[in-house]
């Protein structure tokens, strides 16, 4: 597995295994926002794979080394679960990194 | 049923296979069935694979929805149109190698047979199912072209009975093969490894809201003595919660643990029947003339996730 298809299949992993519990936690609102941000990870994971991109491109990897690095955070804030909206404030700037990973891919 | 209908289909191939054997005593032609024979075999194991892994993308499609049913996020038309188009991609390399079989059966079949006869409808049908593949990063227009060239040449040496070029030809193509796995792999196992996790997550929620009877876990106690337990209450499914959690995360470890092996001895299968095609088309002996030990992780691997 590349190192694109790694951090975008962690990313989205770590979301999917963390929904559960993180929707215990949270207000209405919040589920809202964790649902949005659920279903775009989902999204740009099958979206990328549906695509198969190359891993030759310098700025996809440029973002899969930063996406990597929120990934690393937000498991870490995950693991702690006493400011859920810090969680997601996380998990908005990795998706924000994980969309427009796909986004670069498409256009591939 | 279909799955049923292609096991038939592969037994009859090999049934014509060992006739072919029987029928002749040239050693290169020996060596060429044989190394059909392991050709046929790996291909469909080939298939199964894939068979396998379209399974799974079908088994997460129904997830999603069940997903949302449950009240969980909503599964939006375009997400599943992507799922959709990879369950695709995974159909049509079954289908690949489906006919990949019946172009080694003709290979087998080459001296004193009316293989010649069949094998261009098969090739033809080969090379549109080539054609048809997605063209992405794994597998580029060129080597899409080598093995058009390939089936190609592979028709013309059956036509003329040329045994060596056809293998030159079948040599041709499996290196493409075997470059095309190799560069998918890391999106096989990716395909493998959320599917774990999406069955893993949809069951963990259903086990925290307490929906989940947790009977198996007590038949240990139970069965013994020819007991049932009650159905469960309460307190006893909260009591089990963390068993039952346990479980599912080790069965889930188990299915991504399994496909990266199955994919590890797919790729070395591959790897070994084109060496020893290569064997055949530059006239080399064949050493080895059982087929490879490593088709039965990846078959085994395969039967199991088709029947979950």
């Amino acid at each position: 597995m590349t190192d694109v298809q790694q951090t975008l299949l962690a990313t989205y992993k770590t979301l999917q295994l963390q929904e559960g519990m993180l929707r215990a936690a949270c207000s209405i609102e919040q589920a809202k926002v964790l649902d949005e941000n659920y279903s775009a990870a989902r999204k740009a994971y099958w979206e990328y794979m549906d695509r198969a991109f190359q891993n030759n491109d310098a700025e996809v990897e440029a973002l899969a080394v930063q996406l990597n690095a929120v990934n690393g955070e937000l498991s870490h804030s995950l693991e702690q679960l006493n400011n859920i909206n810090k969680v997601l404030e996380k998990i908005s700037a990795a998706l924000a990194l994980g969309i427009k990973l796909a986004a670069r891919a498409a256009v591939l | 049923m279909e799955q049923q209908g292609f096991q038939r289909f592969c037994r009859m191939i090999l049934v014509l296979v060992v006739c072919m054997f029987a029928a002749t005593g040239c050693k290169t032609s020996t060596d060429a069935r044989a190394a059909a024979m392991q050709l046929t075999a790996t291909a469909k194991a080939l298939g199964d694979y894939y068979i396998a892994l379209e399974s799974m993308v079908e088994k997460s499609d129904q997830l999603y929805t069940l997903q949302e049913a449950l009240g969980g996020a909503g599964y939006d038309a375009e997400t599943r149109q992507h799922v959709l188009n990879v369950k695709s991609e995974m159909g049509k390399r079954a289908a690949l190698s489906r006919t990949f079989i019946s172009i080694a059966a003709s290979f087998a079949g080459l001296s004193g047979s009316t293989a010649a006869t069949d094998v261009p409808a098969s090739a033809a049908k080969l090379e549109a199912q080539v054609e048809s593949l997605k063209v992405t990063g794994t597998l580029s227009q060129n080597q899409q072209s080598l093995m058009k060239g390939a089936l190609e040449l592979f028709v013309r040496a059956v036509q003329e009975h040329k045994e060596r070029q056809a293998a030159a030809a079948i040599d041709s193509f499996t290196g493409a093969l075997v470059q095309l796995v190799a560069n998918e792999a890391g999106l096989y196992d990716s395909l493998g490894s959320q599917y774990a996790t999406l069955a893993q997550a949809v069951a963990l929620s259903q086990i925290r809201k307490g929906r989940v009877d947790p009977a198996a876990l007590l038949k240990p106690a139970f069965e013994p003595f020819s007991l049932t337990a009650l159905p469960a209450d309460q307190e006893l499914r909260e009591q089990l919660r963390q068993p039952m959690e346990q479980q599912i995360a080790k069965k889930a470890a188990a299915i991504e643990s399994g496909q990266k092996e199955a994919t590890m001895a797919l790729n070395a299968s591959l790897l070994e029947m084109a060496q020893r095609v290569h064997r055949v088309a530059t006239d080399q002996p064949l050493a080895i003339d059982t087929t490879p030990l490593t088709l039965e992780i990846v078959e085994a691997w395969a039967a199991k996730i088709v029947a979950l």
